[in-house]
């Protein structure tokens, strides 16, 4: 019977899941953003990534300046949390506003 | 209005076809398109430096997916600090600024339109593909300010797939480095 005697590379962020969490948790953000909540997982390369929901307050930010707002956000996170190279994860960011947030459908067998 | 531009608007007003409801299909296909448009804008320049059309077709072609977004983040990672906190003072740190603006945008909405086609637990809501599609436009005109630059010509030639580069990624897959719990900086759990 072959083997693979290879190392097999575990993302420090899944293997260390309360850890990763503890410290997104310490992340400061303005108070613009109500909430970030991050989902280990892979994308759709099959790498490990981690993907943050930020959810925005309504009329928080004006419409116009939105967008660099957003980028702002992700690069304090990235700052703050060095995702890739400390935790093994690739950032994705996804921003809804809070009303958005609350009309999203709960999944179909919740 | 090359096919890219036209992708781009197709996009928009898919995300705004149905302003006050969370049509799935019309934002599916906008975050689809909006992502298509960003991926053959860079191969059509990448391949614009060819003078016979069926040549520029067949090279267009060899582009993946993966290995571009692969350059992406190399990119992204590479340049990360260059700029921040501080925003761009010399023309130099603009041209990195603008090319991290394009190879994020692109990684991310790689991944969107992944979410887009095939994940259809994700339900998506108007204001959000919004913003999407408004951050590629953005790298749209990123790509427009740099597109003659050296930075951005080898970033597209890294782009172009060889049988070295992929026997490489699949190395490197093997071995890229990472934190893993034999690291022994990493905090005990």
């Amino acid at each position: 019977m072959a083997r693979d005697n290879g190392l097999v590379y575990i993302a420090r962020a899944i293997a260390q899941q309360s850890v990763f969490f503890a410290a997104v948790s310490r992340i400061m953000l303005p108070p613009q953003v109500v909430s970030l909540t991050p989902m280990l997982g892979t994308d759709g390369n099959g790498n490990d990534a981690v993907f943050f929901r930020v959810v925005l307050a309504d009329n928080s930010v004006p419409r116009n300046q939105l967008l660099a707002f957003t980028r702002q956000i992700s690069a304090s996170i990235i700052a703050q949390l060095n995702p890739n190279e400390e935790w093994g994860v690739w950032p994705y960011f996804d921003f809804i506003t809070q009303s958005e947030e609350a009309r999203n459908k709960q999944p179909i067998w919740a | 209005m090359g096919y890219p531009d036209d992708l781009l608007q197709y996009a928009k007003q898919m995300a705004e076809a149905y302003p006050n409801e969370a049509h799935q299909p019309s934002l599916r296909r906008a975050l689809s398109s909006a992502y298509y448009a960003l991926f053959h804008l860079l191969i059509a320049d990448a391949v614009a430096h060819c003078s016979d059309p069926r040549f520029r077709s067949a090279l267009g072609r060899l582009f993946d997916h993966g290995p571009m977004k692969h350059v992406c983040e190399n990119t992204v990672e590479r340049i990360k600090n260059l700029f921040h906190p501080t925003p761009p003072d010399d023309p130099e740190r603009t041209v990195q600024y603008h090319l991290h603006n394009v190879a994020d945008t692109f990684s991310q909405a790689q991944q969107n339109r992944t979410d887009a086609d095939y994940n259809l637990l994700k339900e998506w809501q108007p204001g959000q593909v919004s913003l999407l599609i408004e951050a590629i436009e953005d790298a749209f005109k990123s790509w427009q300010i740099i597109r003659e630059e050296p930075a951005a010509k080898d970033f597209l030639i890294a782009m172009i797939p060889t049988r070295e580069k992929k026997q490489g990624q699949k190395d490197g897959q093997k071995q890229k480095p990472r934190p893993t719990l034999a690291d022994p900086n990493a905090p005990a759990p």
